[in-house]
This record gives C-alpha cells, structure tokens and sequence, in this order.
C-alpha cells in the first residue's frame, strides 16, 4: 500500500497501526498543504499548528489504546464551528476576535475519537444569510476551487470544499441550510453528506436558521463520510433537536428503487453535464438498480426556505446587524440584505412554517422511489473574480424539498465539465442516510470519478 | 442594483427552473397585481435601528431587497395554504420546580 495526501481514511489508519507513519508526520504534512495549496486557493481561515502537532503526538503516544478509525487523522472543520481557544470568525470580518471557550459538539466527538483538528476552513461569512452575490464574500476573500483556480470553490463551506479536494486534510466538517454542503462537494469533486436535520448536534455551530441547519462531513468518498458522520452522529442533551433515533448506515436487502426527477439539460445549455448523468444512470441500472420518474408536489418550497432563512437569521444575528461591525461584512449585499431580514414579519414566517406542514405531503414521492438521483448543479463553479448576477445562469439544482424537510443527501463526482467537476447526489427520505451511502458507494465501487485529482497537486 | 435578484425572489424562480414546477400557479414578484413601492422612510426607518447610516449602495440594496420580499407576500397569497393549518413549530412544555 502506497500512501499519499489523498489516501483514504481506512488506509491512513492502518498505516498508522503498522507505524508506517505517525500522527505527527501525517500532520506535518497536512499543515505543509494547508501553508501552500490551501493558502493559494484562500481555503484556510486559522491553521492551528501548535495544538494539532500536540494532539497528534498525543495520539500517537495512546495509538495502542486508540478505538476509532479516525485515532491519528488530521482533519479540518468549517470556520462556523466553535473550537476551544482559537478563533472562530464565522467568516466575517466583523467578528476577527471571536475566541470560544469549548469546542463544537462535532468537534468534541471527533476530538474524543483520536482525530487531530488542524485547521479552521474559509467559509463565506455568516454562511451568506444576507444573501451574498460574490464569491469573495469572504473575510478570506474568495476561495477557489481545487480544480480551477479561476473558478469559485462554492459556497459556504467553501474551504472545507476546496482544502479537502486538495488534500490539504484528510477530511473536513461542513454545514448546509440550503445548499452549503452539496455545492462545494460538487464544485469541487468531492463526495459530502448532508445528514438529516437533527442527526448531527449543532451545538456550539454558528447558528443561522435553528430549523434548518446541518452539520456533515466532506470527504473524498462515500465511505470516508460514513466513517466521520457515525462518529459525531447521535442525540446531545445540549442541543435539543437531535434525533434519538440511533444511525445504521451499513444495512443489506434489496437494492433501493432509483427515482428521477424532469431535468432540464437542454433548455439549461447543458450537454456535459446530460452525458454525465446519463452516463451514471447506466452505471446504476447495470448494478441493478431499477429507476422510475417521480414528481415532486408543487409546492413554493424554497420561497418558504427564503423567508425562514431571513426570519431565523436576522435573529440569531440581531445584535451584530444592529451593532457597531454590521457594515465591516466583505459584501455590502449581505449588509443590505441583513437590514431587509430585520422586516421580515411574523406572519411571513409563520406562512412558511405552515407551509412546511404543507410541504410533508411530497413525502409520498417515497411511494414511488427509495431515492432520487439529481444532479447537484447542471454546470461547475462559476467564474471567482465576477459577482452571481452575472455569472449564475442554467445552473439548475435541486429546489424542492430536500432541505425543507430535512432530508438527507450524498453528493459525488460524476463526470466534468470544462476540466471541473459535475456533481451528482442522492437524495433519501429523512432518516435514511443508509440509502443515500448504499447507492452512492456502490457507484464509487463501480466508477472512479471519485478517484480523479486536480492537475499538480 | 434594482436589477438584482433577491433570494426570494431566486428562490421562486429557480425552483421553477429545477424542479419543473409550473409556476402559472404560484406568482412570481413580477406577476403581482399592485406595484409595491418601498419609500425612502421605509429604508429609513430599518436604517434607524441600526448603529450607523448605511452606504448609499447597501441602503439602494436594502430598498430594492424590502421591494422583493413585500412582493414576496403578494406571490405567496397566491399559494393557498389549507384553513387552519399549523406550522411546524411545537411548543414542548417541560416541568418546572423540584418535586
């Protein structure tokens, strides 16, 4: 076995049971990445040398007890997850001195596993609640993509997108309210989960919208996901809604049934992105997978996410828009865009929430389907030097309920674009990440998108 | 920047685009009956809560984002919700005191 940056977790850990290499030069060499790659791609928002190189000696003297697979595995979380006595900026420049005193609860839990934080990941500030129109809304600027460094690494977590592409970790945490995982993953050929609202504490996780928010692992395969989301999955008194439900991702029987959603590559301008679906839809049904056309209801379901994300967000973050550092945000649209939010009406919101209970009824699309297949965007990663008004065109994506209704998903290269890569994810119902890991690893099993790294890294 | 669009106002329109929903049904800002208008004093009076005047260009931003999400409104009365329905909000009661 030949290990390099970019090998997986499983084979990390076992070189590092056989002493083929220690902790510590792992994370010398991962914070080398981090220095070089990372910084010229805008990916790292505070890299934590000292405590990663103790952590890690630390591990490496208690390798013989270690009990996880991820003892001894640097990783690197998104800059909206609290880690003890480093700052966390959220990505805003109005928030440069913001120290906490405890780590995150994923952060806690994968501490506890043996694994060595070692970075602290760009991501867009306050995960672009104000509605952010630039890639460099950014208190780092704007982050590229792993690929293309023209190109933008996606947002909002955007550093944990393009750092774990990189390799400039071996794994990353991520979050999405509505999109923030699955983009970056696609932009920037990476597999990430986004698990279902309440599988993952968000304790100690910036908060944007308490409804709607989830923390998951970004990775380079399904398998490495699964491995970190059953480390830091299940209930946490500290943050109450949680699921008590207990998380078994590695279930056998039937293959699930496939659903496929009307997409529109034509009318999008999108021939890449078509072959490439097409082309993992061949894959699938030669595994055996059967597929079936499903439809959602037609619901407003991201009208109702806009105004939650608006009313939720302008709360949790009243006292900054109100306060003296609101206008140091890198993009005045968030400035703008925050101040409307303070509008928004109770009877806007409750409209919303209503509307979720309304929105329940596309649970019966799981009559028809165990999952559905959708491309994550039908382009990759727009230009970083131009704002989205210009640049955001036939991307497409999925805009029904997933998010609304908390359901989870896994995204994975399927193919490229232009040298970037095209994204495709599978989208389960809530509590069925087993489905989205199933599907997805037997596609990684079987093709080797996922395998597929940038040119000189 | 009043070409600009809102999230809301994206969000309408890219679910139509993604999700192939028909959107005849459910109007868009641009469908609405009446014009709304957004004053000068509404702007004003949101920038009065915050600590410090906004730049032209974030105030322009916040007229034209105020102008989108009350066109909003208009665009989600077209979806009739059912009567009486609740929102997923659950109020969760929990025992006070030490007995």
């Amino acid at each position: 076995m030949s290990l390099s940056p970019f090998s997986s977790i499983r084979d990390l850990a076992s070189a590092l049971r056989k002493k083929q290499v220690s902790s510590v030069e792992l994370t010398q060499m991962y914070l080398g990445r981090c220095k070089s790659l990372g910084a010229e791609h805008k990916a790292i928002a505070e890299l934590m040398e000292s405590s990663a190189l103790s952590a890690a000696k630390e591990a490496d003297n208690r390798l013989a007890s270690a009990k996880s697979v991820l003892h001894g595995i640097p990783y690197g979380v998104k800059d909206l997850l609290a880690s003890k006595g480093v700052p966390t900026r959220w990505g805003s420049p109005g928030h440069d001195d913001q120290v906490f005193d405890f780590d995150a609860e994923p952060v806690a839990r994968l501490n506890s596993a043996g694994s060595v934080l070692i970075a602290k990941l760009a991501m867009i500030e306050l995960a672009g609640g104000g509605n952010y129109n630039v890639p460099w809304a950014s208190a780092t600027g704007a982050c590229t993509s792993a690929w293309d460094k023209g190109r933008w690494a996606g947002g909002s977590s955007s550093g944990s997108g393009a750092a774990t592409a990189l390799a400039c970790v071996a794994y990353s945490l991520g979050s999405e309210t509505s999109g923030s995982i699955t983009c970056p993953s696609a932009f920037n050929g990476l597999t990430g989960f986004r698990p279902t609202y309440g599988r993952v504490s968000r304790f100690g996780a910036m908060a944007l919208c308490w409804t709607l928010d989830k923390v998951g692992p970004m990775a380079r395969s399904a398998e490495d996901c699964a491995i970190v989301l059953e480390c830091i999955a299940g209930r946490d008194p500290k943050d109450p809604s949680t699921l008590g439900e207990h998380m078994k991702l590695r279930r056998k029987g039937p293959r699930p049934k496939i659903g496929l959603l009307k997409e529109r590559f034509a009318e999008n301008k999108a021939p890449e992105c078509e072959k490439a679906y097409n082309d993992a839809l061949a894959v699938f049904r030669k595994l055996g997978y059967e597929t079936v056309e499903v439809a959602y209801p037609e619901i407003p379901y991201m009208l109702a996410v806009g105004i939650i994300v608006d009313a939720e967000g302008a709360s949790a973050h009243e006292h900054f828009i109100r306060g003296d550092r609101f206008q140091k945000l890198a993009d005045v649209n968030q400035v703008g865009g925050f101040a409307a939010a303070l509008d928004t009406k109770a009877v806007d919101y409750l409209w919303a929430m209503r509307l979720r209970t309304e929105a329940l009824k596309a649970n019966a699309v799981w009559d028809k389907c165990d999952c559905i297949f959708t491309p994550v965007f039908y382009h990759p990663g727009p230009p970083a030097d131009q704002s989205f008004e210009k640049t955001w065109v036939n991307m497409g994506g999925d805009y029904g309920p997933a998010n609304l209704l908390g359901w989870p998903s896994m995204c994975f290269p399927m193919g490229f674009e232009a040298g970037s890569p095209l994204g495709g994810q599978i989208i389960a119902p809530a509590m069925r990440e087993d489905v989205c890991f199933r599907v997805a690893n037997d596609f990684q099993r079987a093709t080797d998108w996922h395998l597929k790294r940038p040119n000189g890294v | 920047m009043d070409d600009k669009l809102s999230r809301r106002q994206f969000a309408s329109r890219a679910a139509a685009a993604a999700a192939g929903l028909a959107l005849g049904k459910i109007a868009t800002p641009q469908d609405a009956a009446k014009p709304v208008v957004v004053s000068d004093q509404d702007a004003a009076t949101i920038e009065a809560g915050l600590s410090a005047p906004l730049s032209d260009e974030a105030k322009s931003i916040l007229k034209s984002t105020l102008k989108a999400n009350r066109e909003g409104v208009e665009a989600r009365m077209k979806f009739k919700l059912p009567e009486n329905s609740e929102p997923c909000t659950v109020y969760m009661p929990t025992s006070g005191g030490k007995k």
